[in-house]
Order: structure tokens, then sequence, then C-alpha cells
């Protein structure tokens, strides 16, 4: 199985192995199906959904969907809270206030980070716009991003650690 | 990741704050690799990505060198 290989995860880049998929979903193993899940529903309802509303959804009993979304959360695909099977994050999404937010049409996301505040609108292939603020004056910036296209605009995005220590400090990337 | 005016603050920023300095993108290279990192993540079909995929972002964005290399360090 391949990994989320997603910055503000906790890994190390060394246990990554690969995957050959199934190509009928309906095969596909229910990690993947709850994993997909997990994305519709946090990007339909702005917060991710609870263990206990996944497990209803699946009609799986709560300790095997806690189990998986363990495993999830293990394989980097999304990030728990510590101690607890509360989604944290499924990059670009933060279940979390942040200095990154993302408006789409009607919608309000939080970005984890700098890099997941562009995100947020690639992985959604929609209109955007983005309020932050820089972090050397604190000023606040706005991008309106439209058909795709990024306007000029002003910054820089700091990655202070190399892609193979991404994992390692989750706050600190 | 964090978000800064000026290139030259990220130095000062780094020693204040006793932090590595990194790579420094602008916004057009942050968003390319965000549309190649993150154009699939909706699918059902996403399945986590090999080393060798995530390289292959990285080349087609042109971010290359040891700082964008998933390999273990030696």
């Amino acid at each position: 199985m391949a990994v989320a290989l997603d910055s503000c995860f906790r890994t190390q880049a060394k246990n990554i192995v690969s995957v050959k998929m199934d190509e009928n979903l309906g095969e596909r193993p229910l990690e993947l199906r709850i994993r997909h899940h997990v994305y519709r529903q946090f990007v339909r309802d702005m917060k991710p959904p609870t263990a206990e509303q996944t497990a209803n959804a699946f009609h799986l009993p709560l300790a095997e969907t806690e189990r998986i979304f363990r495993w999830l959360h293990d394989n980097h695909f999304f990030f728990l809270e510590p101690d607890s099977t509360k989604i944290r994050m499924a990059n670009p999404l933060s279940a979390v206030e942040t200095n990154y937010r993302v408006h789409v049409g009607r919608n309000r996301y939080w970005a984890n980070c700098a890099w997941d505040m562009l995100a947020i609108p690639a992985m959604l292939q929609q209109d955007a716009i983005i309020e932050a603020s820089f972090e050397d004056d604190g000023a606040t910036y706005l991008l309106d991003l439209r058909d795709g296209q990024l306007p000029d605009t002003v910054g820089f995005v700091h990655f202070p650690l190399p892609a193979r220590q991404w994992y390692d400090d989750l706050i600190l990337t | 990741m964090l978000l800064f005016r000026s290139e030259e603050n990220v130095a000062d920023w780094c020693r204040i704050n006793e932090l590595p300095q990194g790579a420094l993108l602008t916004m057009a290279q942050v968003w390319d690799l965000s549309q190649a990192w993150y154009g699939d993540r909706l699918s059902a079909d996403y399945a986590g990505r090999t080393a060798a995929e995530a390289k292959s972002i990285f080349d087609s964005v042109g971010l290359s060198g040891p700082f964008w290399s998933l390999a273990p360090e030696l």
C-alpha cells in the first residue's frame, strides 16, 4: 500500500511501499472507500465526519471503523488528534481554525498551511478567495483565484524541512 | 509551511525563531505543485503515492535536488 505523502503528517519516507490498485470501486479495500467518504463529507460539510457517523454510513461496528481510522492515520491518508479517533486534518483541509481561510462559493474551509490554502482550490478545481496573513509583518493576504489561473500576486511559501522530513514534525512542517 | 511577504524576511524569521531555513517557493510554484499534488485527492481511485510517484510530481513542477528527495539519507 502506498501512503499519503502529504505534509503535516508524521511518517518516515523509508516506510513507503507501492500498491497495485483495483479498478472496481466495489472491490476496493474498505479502508480506501472510507478515505474517499471522509474527504467527500469533509468537503460537503466543511468538517470531517466522526467515526460514529462513518460507522453508520458503512453499517460497520464502531470499533471496526475506529480501527480503520487509525489505519488511515498510520498510513497518512488523514491525521487524527492525539490519542483519539477525531480527524484533525485531511490534507489540505483542517478541522481546526488556522491562519489560512479559503472561501469556495458558499463554503468556508480552513487550510493547514500556506501550501494547503492553494491546495484546496486545486483539489476542488473551483474558484476561491483566500484570506491569510503574512508571517513576517502580520498583514492580511487576499487572493482571488478564478478559472484555475493564479493572478499576479506577491508572497512566498517557506518549506522549512526537506521533503523526507516533512512527517517528522507536524507543526514545524 | 508559512506565508511570507519578502524573501529577505525569511532568513531573519528563521534566525529569530531558531528554525532551519529550507526552500522558498513563489506562489506560482506552489500553485503548480498544488494542482499536481492534490488534483486527484477527491478521486475514489486515490490510494496514496509511492516515493517514485512523488518524485515524478516534484520533477514535473521543476522541484528537484536533495531537498525534494524522498530517498532515505545514507
